[in-house]
């Protein structure tokens, strides 16, 4: 029996020994990688689906002091991503920038952080479709995206804001502060059209009563009342950058007080 | 304006007295914009939080009460080390009660201190007033 029973306790040490080696490659397969600083180094106006298919956008430089990230929803439900800048709950008066159809917010990161500085809590938000926003790109939808943004504004104590957008943005812009005129008080729009992919303005650009701002935007400068009308030449350079900072940092401590 | 946030507890002793390694969500607190709220009517609520760790994380927020509905029941956001953030909900109260919203943020996918994570607070839902 003995030497009956070798072979098969020596097959029996083998198996064990089998089975544990295979456990312990399929083991170490599902040992979640460390997270890797490097992958959230992505450069400026990345853009990619929404929030549960990629790695994050996190081209947010400088100090994050009274920078808060905030997700919240457009009017319609869908999932945003942005950054409230000057987020002390201490700020009456704010703006919010839009990007354009080829960026994300990362476009306006420093006039909002000038903004910041002087006394302005600013949202900076990526639309649906961009940057770490869900849902596909829907540019017809983008006035219910700076709508949910509004509602944050509001929520923080805001009462007086601004609402500027570049392309895309600015039609957006437009459309929204038409929607809530009560607290809107100006509107700045740059290299826009009243129409864009879907999204028709120009009734609201008719009848919006604030302050304007227009820069390289000749289709709102016929609609839009109260307005000052700039043809600087932003296509070649980036566009919130320079003269055209300058221009709209100026324009909303002037006109949202 | 802003609620209480009960349940937030100090760093568990295995880090003490230092933060703990890695991403660490911490809720700050449950934000109501209106009070009086009454049954039937939508209202923002605002959770914020920090992350207190030493590593920029995803962080996923949930908030859920035992009185009507909220919508997402999910959010995410990405944090720096020390970044404060903020998700806003949408609460709508069925019944004249007192409603408790609780609220839950994690650092994904790995939190490095469960402690802290939690909290809720409580308020009074009342039915609109009939003239």
């Amino acid at each position: 029996m003995l030497t009956g029973g070798r072979p098969g306790v020596v097959a029996t040490v083998a198996a064990v020994l089998l089975l544990g080696a295979c456990h312990a490659a399929v083991k170490s397969q599902v040992v979640e990688p460390p997270l890797n600083p490097d992958q959230f180094q992505a450069p400026a106006f990345t853009t990619g689906p929404g929030v549960n298919n990629k790695p994050p956008v996190d081209v947010l430089t400088g100090s994050v002091a009274n920078v808060e990230a905030i997700a919240f929803p457009a009017s319609d439900g869908t999932h945003l991503f942005g950054y409230l800048f000057g987020a002390d709950g201490k700020r009456s008066k704010g703006a919010i920038l839009v990007h354009s159809s080829g960026s994300n917010m990362a476009m306006w990161y420093p006039v909002a952080r000038r903004l910041m500085a002087q006394g302005y809590a600013v949202i900076t938000l990526d639309l649906r479709g961009y940057g770490d926003s869900a849902g596909p790109r829907q540019p017809a939808a983008a006035s219910s995206d700076v709508l949910g943004a509004i509602s944050v504004l509001g929520f923080s104590g805001v009462q007086r804001f601004g609402v500027i957008g570049v392309e895309l943005g600015g039609t957006a812009a437009v459309q929204a502060a038409f929607d809530r005129e009560d607290h809107a008080v100006a509107v700045g729009v740059i290299d826009s059209q009243p129409s864009f992919q879907g999204l028709d303005a120009s009734a609201a650009a008719r009848a919006y009563k604030g302050r304007s701002l227009v820069i390289s935007s000749s289709g709102f400068e016929s609609l839009l009342r109260n307005r000052t009308d700039n043809t600087m030449d932003v296509s070649s350079t980036a566009v919130v950058s320079g003269s055209a900072a300058d221009a709209i940092v100026s324009f909303v401590d002037g006109s949202v007080r | 304006m802003f609620g209480a946030t009960a349940g937030a507890k100090p760093a568990p002793a295995h880090c003490y007295p230092r933060l703990c390694s890695g991403a660490d969500a911490h809720l700050n607190g449950i934000g109501l914009q209106t009070q009086p709220m009454y049954a039937g009517f939508t209202y923002d609520v605002r959770v914020s939080g920090q992350n207190i760790g030493n590593v920029a994380s995803r962080i996923n927020t949930g908030l859920r009460t035992n009185d009507g509905s909220i919508s997402p029941g999910n959010q995410t956001v990405f944090a720096r080390p020390n970044q404060s953030y903020a998700e806003f909900y949408r609460y709508k109260p069925t019944f004249a009660e007192v409603a408790t919203l609780s609220a839950c943020t994690n650092a994904v996918p790995r939190d490095s201190n469960h402690g802290n994570n939690c909290g809720h607070i409580s308020t009074r839902i009342k039915n609109v007033p009939r003239f």
